[in-house]
């Protein structure tokens, strides 16, 4: 069998695309971690969180078409793709959580890599590591506004009720939270290209 | 809603926290702002970023073998991935089944209230515009008991009966044996639209399937056109539910899509034009 490691994802898609179950393999070596640990974030159930992975993956083997390079990197892509598809599944069965960082998860500081390629896994690293940092300098109040809406599917003004605050003042956070989020990515080089 | 209250609401719409009701205009004015596409984009970078921040959880080797199982099958090989018609018209199947199953079952209101889950839906999926719904297969067939129950219900009104009707005919084309299927394409006016258009011999129809529309406008609608030999016919008018999508259904006495130079769907004043006059929404050229 071929060796994919090192290749880049863009070429591994176009190998996939020609039905290479090999080049399929080393995505989902690559990504499957970051992608269940996204839908575990969201869905905070982890069998939930398999099927959700093995769902998005079997999706993207059978329509690959679905990325489309020139709308930014294929990783990224991903994991928008995989949150919206795990807000859905939330959604559908009418659960609302908390999805504010759970003490269970801070104690997570022995943190495995994201991925089983070592370059992929050094790089996704220094990423996430920059992103954390930036959403933990957040004051409370505005990162856990963006973790109900993002990872909770919470509307604005729902978010508003579960913390009986106004819908303005949620708005607000909301707004100056992304704003600081923006400031410190672009200060460590975490553009959209690289995302 | 003005450029301003629209900067305000950029975040949120990038984090899917937008409710319903403030989705048609939000995206209306970014449709047709340069300054508001720029921030979106912006936003959408930081949003997409957020699950990274996730606490990096290692999956079990039995979704692996699981994975890995799945798409080595039969039912998952080459030949099944390759038939985007039939892929397509599913996924459309999936949609309208879900959302005729749910009109006939609690009436206009519900039916509302359908729409309003479907702008979340479509607002959660830029990349992927399809909505598959789960375990529709079963729910395609059950069309037929669906619509028996909403004929026996004396809750329901007419209206709603007719929805079911029109959706019952359009599930009967784009699931039909001898459709031809073509693609449209987006125009700046709405960059994130998309549409199917399915064209049925037997039963001498186009079928027009949107999704993620805008609102024309106030005074405003949506016309189809068909162009042949230089010349736009008009195949109607029609205005997209609050969640941007839309059918259309167009009687042709002709032979097929191939019988055309081109399809497009413009915006017009209400009452429809004699010729194309506004802003292209979204249009398929034929060769």
């Amino acid at each position: 069998m071929t060796s994919f490691t090192g290749v880049p994802d863009e070429e591994l898609l176009e190998a996939f695309r020609r039905s290479d179950a090999g080049a399929f393999e080393e995505v989902f070596a690559r990504y499957s971690h970051l992608v269940f640990s996204t839908c575990l974030r969201v869905l905070e159930d982890a069998q939930a969180a398999e099927d959700m992975t093995q769902e998005v993956f079997v999706r993207l083997w059978r329509r690959p078409e679905l990325y489309d390079p020139a709308r930014g990197r294929f990783v990224s892509w991903l994991l928008s793709v995989t949150r919206n598809r795990a807000i859905d599944e939330l959604r559908s069965r009418g659960r609302r959580r908390s999805h504010e960082t759970s003490g269970e998860m801070e104690r997570d500081v022995d943190e495995p890599t994201a991925s089983d390629d070592p370059l992929v896994a050094a790089e996704l690293a220094d990423q996430r590591a920059v992103l954390r940092a930036a959403l933990d300098e957040l004051p409370e109040e505005q990162r856990s506004a963006i973790e109900l809406a993002y990872f909770g599917g919470l509307t604005h003004l729902e978010i508003a009720m579960l913390q009986r605050q106004p819908l303005g003042t949620v708005k607000t956070r909301i707004r100056l939270g992304m704003k600081k989020l923006k400031v410190a990515l672009q200060q460590n080089s975490v553009t959209r290209e690289q995302l | 809603m003005t450029h301003d209250e629209v900067q305000e609401l950029i975040d949120a719409y990038a984090l899917g926290a937008l409710e319903p009701g403030e989705m048609p205009d939000v995206e209306a004015h970014i449709a047709t702002c340069p300054d508001c596409t720029v921030s979106l984009r912006e936003a959408q970078a930081v949003a997409g970023a957020l699950p990274l921040t996730a606490p990096l959880v290692r999956h079990s080797d039995l979704l692996t073998a699981r994975v890995l199982k799945e798409i080595r099958s039969p039912e998952n090989g080459p030949d099944q991935r390759d038939d985007s018609t039939r892929k397509s018209s599913r996924r459309w199947i999936e949609r309208l089944a879900a959302m005729g199953i749910a009109a006939g079952l609690a009436g206009v209101v519900a039916w509302s209230a359908v729409l309003q889950v479907q702008v979340s839906d479509l607002r959660t999926k830029s990349d992927d515009l399809a909505v598959e719904v789960r375990d529709t297969r079963r729910s395609v067939p059950d069309l037929a008991a669906v619509k028996a129950q909403a004929q026996v219900a004396m809750s329901l009104s007419r209206a709603t009966y007719k929805v079911v009707d029109d959706y019952q005919q359009v599930l009967n084309v784009v699931a039909g044996p001898d459709v031809t299927h073509a693609t449209m394409k987006a125009a700046p006016f709405a960059p994130n639209a998309i549409g199917d258009v399915y064209w049925d011999r037997e039963r001498q129809i186009f079928v027009f399937l949107f999704a993620n529309l805008p609102e024309p406008g106030y005074g405003k609608t949506y016309q189809v056109w068909l162009w042949k030999e230089g010349a736009a016919s008009s195949g109607g008018t029609f205005s997209p539910s609050p969640s941007g999508l839309a059918t259309k259904i167009v009687p042709s006495s002709s032979a097929g899509l191939h019988e055309f130079n081109g399809i497009q769907v413009t915006v017009e004043p209400e009452a429809g034009s004699q010729a194309p006059t506004g802003p292209e929404v979204i249009q398929l050229p034929i060769d």
